[in-house]
């Protein structure tokens, strides 16, 4: 079962690679429209889903983004993605509780999923990636929101 | 935030498991060349769905379901559906009286006898705003081939290919670079930051302002001679036998965009 549910979350998060890069392909006219489910599944696993399963899920999704979406050597985009990880669950576990500091958070994972757009030109990208940040978390507290197996016994 | 959702260290420990099992595999591509990367594309390449650009596969009247209605509701949908198809052949008229046009333009500017044009397109655009076309291996590309616009100005260049698609840098990427020459043989780097095109000369054997086109050239691995950029109506700063000129980049590419192939006979 566990093998079957992993099986399933790979080929979700491959799903949600397509979908982010296709969609971001159609919006490719305009610089302040992207859309970034796969970031949402990286966020969700970083804060609320950080286990030992989730590991062999994000290498899997990273070599599937190095095979078909970038010219990169096979395994980068895992590292990085691991990296993500690790490090947005680390400063999660020792930050307030909040909707600022979460959003924070989000906006340093954008900023480490992107780094290789941000760094050629740092000033201009932290404004648009902040621009493209705040309606995306806001799709993902949505659907963290409903997503979540305690949304019905949340007192409201 | 939580102190009870705090995960045992062993967690982090398979995290930097995978980071390394990864490292080995960045490790392993790095010496076999991309080999390993490229083996595995070929081979699962059924997990990327292909892209296809024609959408009117789909036929209204050639559903089953319509048969099984009377005569008078089926002669109905059927002029109904006669006129959708035909305003989606009014609209693919349209557009390919478009494409007629903007293939003519390239025509008038390449020579057809010297060079394979083939029309292509964005297929997707990766978070690392990197833009992958359509062809590859399968028309014969190679690295360096050139990418233009419906006006003949060189857009992208292409940096990797795979089997079906290839990845190109465009001129809007920040790591742009082309080498270039003009009509008195002198040779230049044209470098993009998104915003502007920078062209500063490698090698000034004649200190003229009246250059107008920078082109490339089949000395630096290009197809042949097409132009990067006009610099008619351009200030060009001359100084200490070095040229420089700003132009603001006005061209934006996108899924939009016609996009032509470049390669040598």
């Amino acid at each position: 079962m566990i093998y079957l549910k992993n099986s399933f979350l790979v080929f979700l998060t491959f799903f949600l690679i397509f979908i982010e890069v296709t969609l971001n392909t159609f919006f490719s006219a305009s610089d302040y429209v992207e859309f970034l489910p796969f970031l949402f599944y990286i966020f969700y696993v970083s804060i609320y889903f950080f286990s030992r399963s989730s590991v062999f899920v994000v290498i899997l999704s990273g070599c599937y983004f190095d095979l078909f979406f970038t010219e990169n050597f096979l395994g980068y985009t895992s590292i990085k993605l691991l990296i993500i990880c690790i490090f947005i669950h680390f400063l999660y576990l020792r930050l307030s509780v909040g909707i600022a500091s979460e959003f924070l958070l989000f906006y340093l994972a954008a900023l480490l999923y992107k780094f290789e757009v941000i760094l050629p030109s740092f000033d201009i990208s932290l404004v648009y990636l902040f621009v493209i940040c705040l309606p995306n978390y806001f799709l993902f507290k949505i659907l963290t929101s409903t997503l979540r197996r305690d949304v019905l016994s949340a007192k409201i | 935030m939580n102190a009870n959702n705090s995960p045992k260290r062993r967690i982090y420990v398979y995290y930097f498991l995978g980071i390394l099992f990864s490292a080995t595999l960045v490790t392993i591509d790095i010496f076999a060349d991309k080999g390993l990367s490229k083996n595995l594309n070929e081979t699962v390449n059924i997990l990327l769905p292909q892209q296809t650009l024609n959408s009117n596969d789909f036929k209204f009247s050639s559903l089953e379901i319509f048969k099984t209605k009377s005569s008078l509701i089926n002669e109905n949908i059927r002029l109904k559906n006669e006129v959708i198809e035909l305003r989606k052949l009014l609209i693919e008229n349209e557009q390919l009286r478009d494409e007629n046009i903007n293939n003519n333009r390239v025509v008038k500017e390449v020579d057809t006898a010297i060079y394979n044009i083939q029309q292509t397109s964005i297929i997707f655009k990766t978070p690392s705003d990197e833009y992958i076309i359509s062809g590859g291996e399968n028309l014969n590309l190679k690295v360096k081939d050139l990418v233009i616009d419906q006006t003949g100005y060189v857009v992208a260049i292409v940096t990797g290919v795979r089997q079906d698609r290839s990845f190109i840098s465009t001129i809007e990427d920040s790591n742009f670079s082309i080498q270039g020459i003009d009509k008195y043989g002198n040779e230049y780097l044209i470098t993009s930051d998104g915003d502007y095109i920078f062209v500063n000369s490698l090698k000034l054997n004649t200190e003229n302002s009246d250059i107008k086109y920078i082109y490339t050239d089949i000395s630096y691995g290009h197809p042949g001679q097409f132009p990067i950029v006009d610099l008619s109506s351009t200030q060009i700063n001359i100084a200490n036998n070095k040229l420089q000129a700003e132009i603001p980049l006005n061209y934006k590419i996108s899924f939009f965009s016609d996009l032509y192939l470049i390669q040598a006979k």
